[in-house]
C-alpha cells in the first residue's frame, strides 16, 4: 500500500510542473537528478548567450557545460528571492568573459583575412538599402561571421557589455550587478564599444573602398 | 520621426517588427539622413549576432517563472496540468460564492419538495418527523418557510461573504 502511494505520488508529481525553486530545492537535498531537468530548461537559452560571445560551436558547447557545472557547485548559494535565469544568466556572462579575456584576438587581424563571401557581404551594407540588407542578411553565413569578427575586435569588457546591452536588454545596474562594475564603468565601455564598433565598420567599408579601386 | 527615434527603432526594423507606418516612416528619415543611415549600416554588420534570427532573439528570463517553463523540453513530455503546484490560488469572486450557494440551497429546496410530494398524503414533511399536526403551524408560515425552512431562508448565510471567515482568512488561501 505504502509502494502505491509513493508510486501515485511520483506520478502526480511527474505530471505537475515543477518550478525551479522546487527542483533546486530538490538537488540541495541530495536528488542530484533533478538538476539534469533544471538544466534542459535553460539548455537553449544558455547556448543562445554564448552564441553571441563566440562563433565556435565546440567551444559555444564547452562553456555551456562549465557555466552549468559552475552553477551546480554554486547551487547552494543561490538565493529564491533572484530568478534562477538570471543567476544563471551572470554565470555564463561571467563564463563567456574569462573565455574572452583569455583569447582576446587583436584588431589588427579584422581587415587583414576577409574572405570573398565576407568581403560581398561588407560591400553589400555598405551600399544596399536598409530593406535589401535586413532581406540579404537572412540567408548569409558570411554576415554572422563577419559580426563575430567584428566583436572580437572589442575588448571583452566592451564586447560583454555591448552583449548584454543588446541581446539582453538589460540596464546599465543590471550589468553593473552581474559584472560586479560600477554603473559607471558600465556606461564607459558601452560608449566605448559603440566608438570602437564604428571606427571597425569604418576601416570594412573603407577596405571594401579601395579593394574596390584596386 | 527624429534621428533618436530611428536610432532606438534599429533592432525593431532588423526583426521586422515596425508596423508599416513606423516601416515608412523609419524608412523615410533613414533615406534623408546621413548619420543615421551609416548607423543603420554599422548596426547591420553585427545585427546578425547581436540581435539575430527570430529563433535566437528571444532573451533569457529575467523572471524565472513557472509559466516560462511551458515551452521548456520537461512541459511538452508531460501534459499540461490542470493545477499547478506553487500557482497562486485565485479566490472565488464573492459574487459568484453567493450564486453558488443559492443554487445549492435551490437543489436541496428541490429535493425536500420532492419528499413532501411523495410523503403520506395529509401529512408534511414536519409531521412525519414530530408526529404533530402541522396545518395550524403551516397557516402561520410563509409559503417560503414552509417549503424552505427558516435556516434555508436565512437571509445573512445568503448575503454572507463565504471568502471571508471570523478570523478574517480567506476561505481556501493559505495566510
Amino acid at each position: 500500500m505504502g509502494m502505491l502511494a509513493v508510486a501515485a505520488k511520483r506520478f502526480v508529481r511527474s505530471l505537475a510542473v515543477i518550478s525551479d525553486e522546487e527542483l533546486i530545492a530538490e538537488v540541495l537535498d541530495g536528488r542530484t537528478a533533478a538538476f539534469a531537468e533544471l538544466a534542459s530548461r535553460y539548455r537553449d537559452k544558455v547556448d543562445r548567450l554564448c552564441q553571441r560571445f563566440f562563433a565556435d560551436r565546440e567551444m559555444v558547447r564547452d562553456l555551456a557545460q562549465e557555466s552549468f557545472i559552475r552553477a551546480f557547485a554554486a547551487l547552494s548559494t543561490f538565493r529564491a528571492e533572484m530568478p534562477f535565469g538570471g543567476w544563471l544568466r551572470a554565470i555564463v556572462v561571467n563564463v563567456c568573459y574569462d573565455e574572452l579575456r583569455r583569447k582576446q584576438r587583436r584588431p589588427e587581424e579584422l581587415v587583414a583575412d576577409f574572405s570573398g563571401p565576407e568581403r560581398m557581404w561588407a560591400q553589400l551594407v555598405n551600399e544596399a538599402t536598409p530593406e535589401a540588407i535586413v532581406q540579404a542578411a537572412e540567408e548569409r553565413r558570411e554576415a554572422n561571421v563577419l559580426a563575430h569578427r567584428l566583436l572580437e575586435t572589442l575588448r571583452p569588457e566592451d564586447r560583454t557589455v555591448m552583449i548584454l546591452k543588446e541581446t539582453e536588454d538589460l540596464s546599465v545596474s543590471e550589468i553593473a550587478k552581474i559584472m560586479g562594475w560600477s554603473e559607471a564603468k558600465v556606461k564607459i565601455r558601452a560608449f566605448r564599444a559603440r566608438q570602437a564598433m564604428r571606427r571597425q565598420a569604418e576601416r570594412i567599408f573603407a577596405a571594401r573602398r579601395s579593394q574596390a579601386v584596386r | 520621426m527624429n534621428c533618436f527615434e530611428a536610432r532606438k527603432a534599429f533592432p525593431s526594423f532588423w526583426r521586422l517588427m515596425l508596423t508599416p507606418e513606423e516601416r515608412t516612416a523609419f524608412l523615410a528619415h533613414v533615406s534623408r539622413c546621413a548619420r543615421c543611415d551609416r548607423a543603420f549600416r554599422v548596426f547591420a554588420l553585427t545585427a546578425t549576432v547581436l540581435h539575430g534570427d527570430s529563433a535566437s532573439r528571444e532573451p533569457m528570463p529575467a523572471q524565472a517563472s513557472v509559466a516560462t517553463h511551458e515551452s521548456s523540453s520537461y512541459a511538452r513530455r508531460e501534459p499540461a496540468p490542470t493545477f499547478r503546484r506553487g500557482a497562486p490560488v485565485t479566490p472565488v469572486s464573492p459574487r459568484a460564492s453567493r450564486t453558488a450557494w443559492a443554487a445549492a440551497a435551490l437543489a436541496a429546496a428541490a429535493l425536500l419538495a420532492i419528499y413532501v410530494a411523495t410523503a403520506t398524503p395529509g401529512q408534511t414533511f414536519e409531521d412525519a418527523i414530530t408526529g404533530e399536526d402541522a396545518v395550524g403551524d403551516l397557516s402561520t408560515a410563509t409559503p417560503e418557510s414552509a417549503v424552505f425552512g427558516d435556516a434555508v431562508l436565512d437571509q445573512d448565510s445568503l448575503t454572507q461573504d463565504p471568502l471571508t471567515q471570523p478570523n478574517g482568512r480567506a476561505n481556501g488561501v493559505a495566510g
